[in-house]
């Protein structure tokens, strides 16, 4: 069964001057038990939207969630956020820098529940040896730990209530890479242990590819493909995400590597987007039905793409 | 550079230690703290180390110099007034009234300011369009006149005047708290504790407001500096504290007339005043510099 | 070809209340004419503060000591205010991390630009600084040049902004172009651009770079010599090409390893454990000891000095195969 499934979700914002912006455009995934979901794409593709609507931080404009086969409207928000989790991107920005590691870690524990402080000391303690962290670090303040040591924090905080999907947004792009192999390493190691299922949002095409079953590619809010890490990565249909593969210079497939450049390399204002397929301004191999027709999403090569060609 | 090395004893002893060597750096605060600290000690124990008591009239000795000059005397160490009432005594036992003034002062308009402040920059929108616009319209007055129509609309005594104070500071500690609000709250644990399901008051005071504090304690030392100044400025137009209480101000008032004849009785109560005042502001300087994390190396 | 910039035994020191913290100990390396020299390493490693030291941007309380830090043969380390000035934006251009914040959002691109042309080419006329800034914007492939000039930076995207400071870098020519992670805050399709674009310029322009970065998989495509920073010292030094398909240094071959490779392996990723060491205790002997796993007690107790070891320098007792 899907632990989480997401079916036309939109989120739109209104801006001054009474326009929209369409930051997540009818996005639809299924995330199966104990296997990671892949999302790249751009910044200001939506990718952290996506998040927050999941997380409740944003709400949705249309289209439904799924928690575990219940639909997010006949969940309570303290039902949901003991489902769902997130972990955030800059380790340090994301601890209260005026509260000790116990009570970060355990902050969620102390809204939820009626746990004493022993108790939520003794959690605090069990979480951060399941992190990798020494258990005397308990009182200190999150300046005192290293990048990485917060990142450990910040993902003990985030399984202190047993959620079952955990949203990785960007979780090791602000740290250094010796350092991201021991959070990668750990991630996988948990994601063994409870059984969890990750969300893992980032722009690092080779991370991606390392940590996810699937993956997602976004572009303005939409869908460009969606299937399976080995479609995506070694035989991808989307033109977006063979240029996203050729400007990461990771793939040795020479498909790829002799894929034409950019036609425009700025992104089109999401206030803006453009007609027809979003990405035909600078799609190095549209057509000219590419910038009349808004494709539609389609099963090709097994994966779900979106594109005319 | 690390400090991950010397993270050993944490907790308050650590975090004081810290503070100290930062403050410590800045000499004019040292000094102000210095200042300050005499002027606690003195109000603490104005009944032991007063000479006389503050209200105590020696009708033989009226407007006698200090002791240094000729015709004083070694009884009161620096003069009498008008009343024949020991000038020493009176500045010991006003050092009380200041501080009691003062401290009233701050935790009023601290306790006020910092709430309309929290919540108008954490809810935002019409909330904050009204608790602005009524912060404004405070601040179109200059504050000394506000306290004046405050005190004339509420009448004149010391808990009025420590209301009409407290009114006019604060505004400084609501535009202070919600421009930290505005900043602290775009931050990524603030987000955090949304998303594990923290309410808007938990998440003002539990995680807003100790990131706060820093600029608070700064704001804390000079509104106090501001509260005794427009006390003394009250009392001096009769409007505040009323006599025979040994305040500053009054003190200067009363003695206007003789400012040529003895003019040890206006120069020590504002010598007091300055004092203290110039303390609280080199002391309050010295700890926006300790504890701003952005100066800190 | 000519040595451009020559540092021999460089050391950088913060006095700090709680001791010394030896940020840089012991570094040399050149850089020659037209040649571009990669600098990778973690945060705080020094790779930062090193070109500091090359731009004399380092703060009052650093001490600097060198046997030698000349820029064409000029000692850096004697310049004053006016002379750094000249070497500042005029032979060696920088472009910062974050374009964003290195624009000054109150003035236009063309404001901008035009202040570094009236400092360091004071010859030129109105019409003439016109004339060249324009050109520079098409230099660095800004599309329509003309219009952007009235731009002010938040108008503009990250990858334009990146590109404005590259003109504004190389707007007096430079001999050396010092970039520091240009690419870190940019959109992966962005980045290939950025990258593009410096190699291209470097070719036409003769310059020589330094190019700073934590990722190892951008100065592989960019750069002809490389060199591996671990706690503010050079640990490995050589032909990019070599270094990578071939590191000597446990912490380069660590590196490289914890990159998730692009195959079909998803087995546990190689992590070098622990942390850099504190600059204010650093240990005795080799400091990256504690992590390597192929340390022996002698790198507890000594301090490897720098070698010369198949084409590469090194600093190491125990270098990989």
């Amino acid at each position: 069964m899907s632990v989480l499934k997401v079916e036309n979700l939109k989120t739109f914002y209104p801006v001054k001057g009474g326009k929209v912006v369409k930051a997540v455009n009818n996005l639809s995934f299924t995330l199966e038990e104990n296997q990671t979901l892949g999302i790249v794409g751009e910044s200001g593709c939506g990718k952290s939207t996506l998040a927050k609507t999941l997380m409740a931080l944003e709400e949705k404009t249309a289209g439904s969630i799924f928690f575990g086969g219940k639909e997010s409207a006949q969940m309570s928000l303290k039902e949901r956020y003991q489902y769902i989790q997130m972990v955030f991107q800059d380790p340090l920005d994301s601890l209260n820098p005026r509260k000790k590691a116990w009570e970060i870690i355990t902050d969620p524990m102390m809204i939820n529940t009626n746990a004493s402080k022993k108790e939520c000391i003794k959690k605090a303690s069990e979480l951060m040896e399941l992190v990798g962290l020494r258990t005397e670090q308990i009182y200190k303040y999150p300046h005192m730990f290293s990048g990485g040591q917060r990142q450990r924090l910040g993902i003990a905080r985030s399984l202190v209530l047993n959620p079952k999907v955990l949203i990785l947004d960007e979780p090791v792009s602000a740290l250094d890479v010796s350092i991201q192999a021991q959070i990668l390493n750990l991630l996988k190691k948990l994601q063994k242990e409870m059984k969890l299922s990750y969300i893992f949002i980032s722009h690092d095409l080779s991370v991606v590819n390392y940590i996810a079953d699937k993956t997602l590619v976004m572009y303005l809010g939409k869908v460009s493909e969606y299937g399976h890490n080995d479609q995506i990565f070694n035989s991808p249909y989307h033109p977006y995400t063979k240029t996203l593969l050729k400007s990461a210079h990771i793939s040795s497939s020479n498909e790829i590597k002799e894929f034409p450049k950019l036609i425009d390399t700025e992104l089109p204002s999401p206030l803006n987007p453009p007609s027809g397929c979003f990405f035909h301004t600078r799609c190095p191999v549209a057509k000219d039905e590419c910038s009349k027709i808004i494709p539609p999403v389609e099963i090709k090569r097994e994966r779900e793409v979106s594109c005319l060609l | 550079m690390n400090s991950n090395s010397e993270a050993q004893n944490i907790g308050m002893g650590y975090l004081l230690k810290e503070f100290w060597s930062h403050f410590s750096e800045n000499k004019g605060a040292v000094f102000g703290l210095g200042l300050i600290t005499t002027f606690i000690i003195i109000a603490i124990l104005a009944p032991l180390i007063s000479p006389h008591g503050a209200s105590e009239v020696f009708p033989g000795s009226l407007r006698l110099p200090p002791f240094w000059s000729e015709g004083g005397s070694t009884e009161f160490l620096l003069g009498t007034d008008d009343l024949g009432r020991d000038v020493l005594s009176r500045l010991i036992y006003g050092a009380r009234v200041s501080l009691f003034v003062g401290v009233s002062i701050v935790i009023i308009s601290t306790l006020v300011g910092t709430t309309l402040g929290l919540v108008s920059g954490y809810f935002g929108g019409k909330v904050d369009s009204v608790i602005m616009r009524f912060i404004d319209i405070l601040m179109a007055y200059p504050s000394i006149l506000l306290a004046i129509i405050v005190v004339s609309v509420i009448g004149p005594g010391m808990t009025n005047a420590i209301i009409a104070v407290a009114i006019v500071n604060i505004p400084s500690f609501t535009r202070l708290v919600r421009a930290n609000v505005l900043e602290v709250k775009e931050r990524q644990f603030v987000q955090a504790s949304k998303t594990f399901g923290a309410g808007p008051i938990r998440i003002m005071v539990k995680e807003i407001l100790p990131n706060c504090m820093a600029t608070l304690i700064v704001q804390t030392t000079l509104g106090l500096s501001e509260g005794i100044l427009s006390t003394a400025a009250l009392g001096f137009l009769g409007l505040g504290v009323q006599p025979p209480t040994p305040e500053w101000g009054i003190m200067l008032s009363d003695a206007r007339p003789y400012i040529e004849s003895s003019p040890w009785l206006v120069t020590l109560p504002g010598l007091c005043i300055l004092a203290v005042v110039l303390g609280l502001n080199l002391f309050g300087d010295g700890l926006r510099d300790a504890l701003d994390p952005k100066l800190k190396r | 070809m000519k040595k451009l910039l020559e540092v021999k035994n460089l050391s950088i020191r913060f006095e700090t209340k709680k001791g010394v913290a030896h940020a840089v100990r012991d570094i040399s390396f050149d850089v020659f004419e037209g040649e571009t020299l990669g600098v990778v390493g973690e945060s705080g490693c020094g790779k930062s503060i090193t070109n500091m030291a090359i731009l004399g941007l380092l703060p009052e309380n650093a001490i600097v000591t060198a046997d030698k830090l000349e820029f064409e043969g000029e000692d850096l380390l004697s310049l004053n205010d006016k002379s750094w000035q000249k070497i500042r934006g005029g032979k060696v251009g920088m472009i910062f991390q974050d374009p964003m914040s290195s624009l000054n959002p109150c003035y236009t691109v063309e404001y901008q630009l035009n202040e570094v042309l009236k400092i360091h080419r004071p010859e030129l006329n109105k019409a003439q600084r016109t004339d060249k800034v324009l050109s520079l914007l098409r230099d660095v492939g800004i599309p329509a040049p003309k219009e952007r000039l009235s731009a002010y930076p938040h108008e503009l995207s990250g990858g334009m902004s990146q590109r404005v400071m590259i003109a504004m870098a190389i707007a007096c020519d430079p001999k050396l172009l010092i970039a520091d992670e240009p690419t870190t805050a940019l959109d992966v399709t962005v980045q290939g651009q950025i990258l593009d674009l410096l190699a291209g310029l470097q070719k036409s322009k003769g310059m020589s770079v330094i190019f700073v970065s934590h990722d190892l998989s951008v100065v592989r495509d960019i750069t002809d010599k490389i060199q591996v920073m671990y706690a503010g010292e050079v640990i490995e030094s050589g032909q990019t090409d070599k270094v990578i398909t071939s590191p000597l240094h446990p912490y380069t071959k660590g590196l490289l390893d914890s990159i998730p490779s692009f195959n079909d392996d998803k087995s546990e990723l190689f992590s070098i454990p622990g942390i850099v060491p504190d600059l204010l205790a650093r240990p005795k002997g080799c400091q990256f000891a504690k992590r390597c796993f192929n340390r022996s007690e002698k790198c507890d107790e000594q301090w490897p000095k720098i070698e010369q070891r198949e084409e590469r320098t090194l600093r190491c007792f125990h270098p990989v195969s």
